[in-house]
């Protein structure tokens, strides 16, 4: 009977285990999980937030149901050691697991600044997203000025907090250490109609500062380098994710901005696979490896790696995507967006509040980020698809 | 057989997973919201929510789409209005 350990009960770890189920009936599947819940979605967590939707809805998967599937989950457990050699891992709890194929899909971790008083929240799983809520809860008992929240970072997170903030009516400033929104990604131009969203809804932006949080017990504003003082009721986190490489680097897998591994997720180690956040992927449409946290695609990558597992080895074949909004404003990011690695990045205006920003390798659309009208998305992802690169 | 799909626009967020494993079902549209179309097609008016004809084939990759959504926005129902998904 094949042992198969998978690291992560995250979306990318449980599709892979469900679709391993399907395929292989007698395969023994154990899920260890770092946090205590059952699969949820991650995604659902800014409209719970924002009271959108009841609690329990944010769950996707029941504990009867991993039962049901023969899926053995150890819950609040971390590991301490992997082992690829001798074929296996130790737990937080001391327990040595073997195994014959190991998935690992432990995701990102995310970037904190350390040391915060209580009222700094961030917004990973739904815990944080329970501490969010009562924080939110405080803020809005506050009156007037004092109804008032800082958001740290210029990413996704920080979007997802501006929104909830503006949602609630809690007045919002936006420190970022770069030059806007995205200004790793984005060129002046699609920063410049973010930013004149932001502001147009009483969003007030710092950009490229520095920051210290004020406040003992509990936070009271935000620092700036240029040594003004920003009051806050609470202050949102979202300064991005990083790969928890001493980990895995220490256990002799091939690491680089994530775990390393083909387009079929294999590592260079027999058995070992890497799929989700964590995951440096070599995208074929793209020609090159990309680590992409978003949750389509770490549930396509599950759903890949569980047919190769069950003897059909199958390419991960995906053009990735990601879509947000900021006030309404939508916002896609399709295939790799990373603007070091573009030979060519050409923007254009389409009209005052949107613009196209498409990037090129070896001649090739190899990514695109949509401000405003996302409508050229369907046409975009298609080119991007039918890029072959020689590897 | 007969099912009836629907959108749930208020929570949909354009993720357009939908859309990559079904897209002769779902389409994005200007709002980057997710619609409802027959077999490619959209016969009539945009909508939220179509009853199409399918295959048993068809239908399970219906679901795969609807199971691909981060926030559930999508739900498939029987001819008797059983809910298939979410389930």
């Amino acid at each position: 009977m094949k042992r198969v350990l998978i690291l992560g009960g995250g979306i990318a770890g449980t599709t892979a285990a469900e679709e391993l189920r399907k395929l292989e009936v007698d395969a023994e599947i154990t899920l260890v999980e770092q946090e205590h819940h059952p699969l949820y979605s991650r995604v659902l967590l800014p409209h719970y937030v924002k009271e959108k939707i009841a609690r329990e809805k944010v769950f996707l998967k029941t504990w009867e149901w991993y039962a049901q599937q023969r899926i053995e989950v150890m819950s609040g457990v971390r590991l301490e050691v992997i082992d690829v050699k001798n074929r296996f891992v130790q737990t937080s709890e001391g327990r040595e697991l073997p195994f014959d194929v190991l998935i690992l899909a432990g995701g990102g971790e995310l970037n904190v600044i350390g040391g915060e008083p209580r009222g700094v929240s961030y917004l990973r799983g739904v815990d944080d997203a329970d501490e969010l809520v009562g924080l939110i809860k405080e803020t809005c008992m506050k009156k007037g000025d004092e109804r008032c929240a800082v958001v740290i970072g210029g990413g996704f997170i920080a979007l997802e907090y501006i929104n909830i903030f503006s949602h609630f009516g809690i007045r919002c400033d936006v420190v970022m250490r770069g030059s806007g929104f995205w200004s790793n990604v984005l060129s002046d131009c699609a920063q410049k109609i973010l930013a004149k969203k932001a502001i147009s809804e009483g969003v007030v932006l710092h950009t490229g500062q520095t920051f210290e949080i004020v406040g003992d017990r509990h936070a009271e504003g935000v620092r700036l380098g240029n040594g003004s003082v920003l009051s806050a009721a609470m202050i949102g986190v979202g300064i991005g994710m990083h790969a928890d490489v001493s980990f895995y680097r220490d256990a002799g897998i091939q690491i680089d901005r994530g775990i390393i591994v083909n387009e079929y997720l294999e590592t260079r180690d027999a058995d070992v696979y890497a799929i989700g956040d964590g995951a440096e992927v070599l995208d074929i449409h793209v020609g090159r490896r990309v680590v992409y946290g978003n949750w389509m695609n770490a549930q396509a990558q599950g759903r890949t790696v569980a047919k190769t597992i069950a003897g059909q080895r199958t390419a991960f074949d995906l053009v990735s995507s990601y879509a947000t909004n900021l006030l309404g404003m939508h916002i896609v990011f399709i295939g790799d967006v990373d603007r070091r690695a573009a030979d060519e990045v050409k923007q254009r205006s389409t009209s005052e509040e949107s613009c196209v920003e498409e990037f090129y390798r070896e001649g090739k659309l190899v990514g695109a980020v949509l401000v405003g009208d996302v409508t050229p998305r369907a046409a975009i992802t298609a080119r991007i698809k039918e890029n072959r690169f020689e590897m | 057989m007969n099912i009836r799909i629907v959108v749930d626009p208020d929570l949909c967020i354009g993720a357009a997973s939908c859309v990559t494993i079904a897209p002769d079902t779902f389409v994005m549209n200007t709002e980057n919201k997710a619609e409802v179309i027959d077999h490619g097609i959209m016969p009539d008016a945009p909508t939220y929510e179509r009853t199409v004809e399918v295959t048993q084939e068809e239908l399970d990759n219906i679901i795969l789409g609807a199971q691909s959504c981060p926030t559930l926005a999508i739900s498939v129902f029987d001819e008797n209005g059983t809910q298939l998904y979410p389930a």
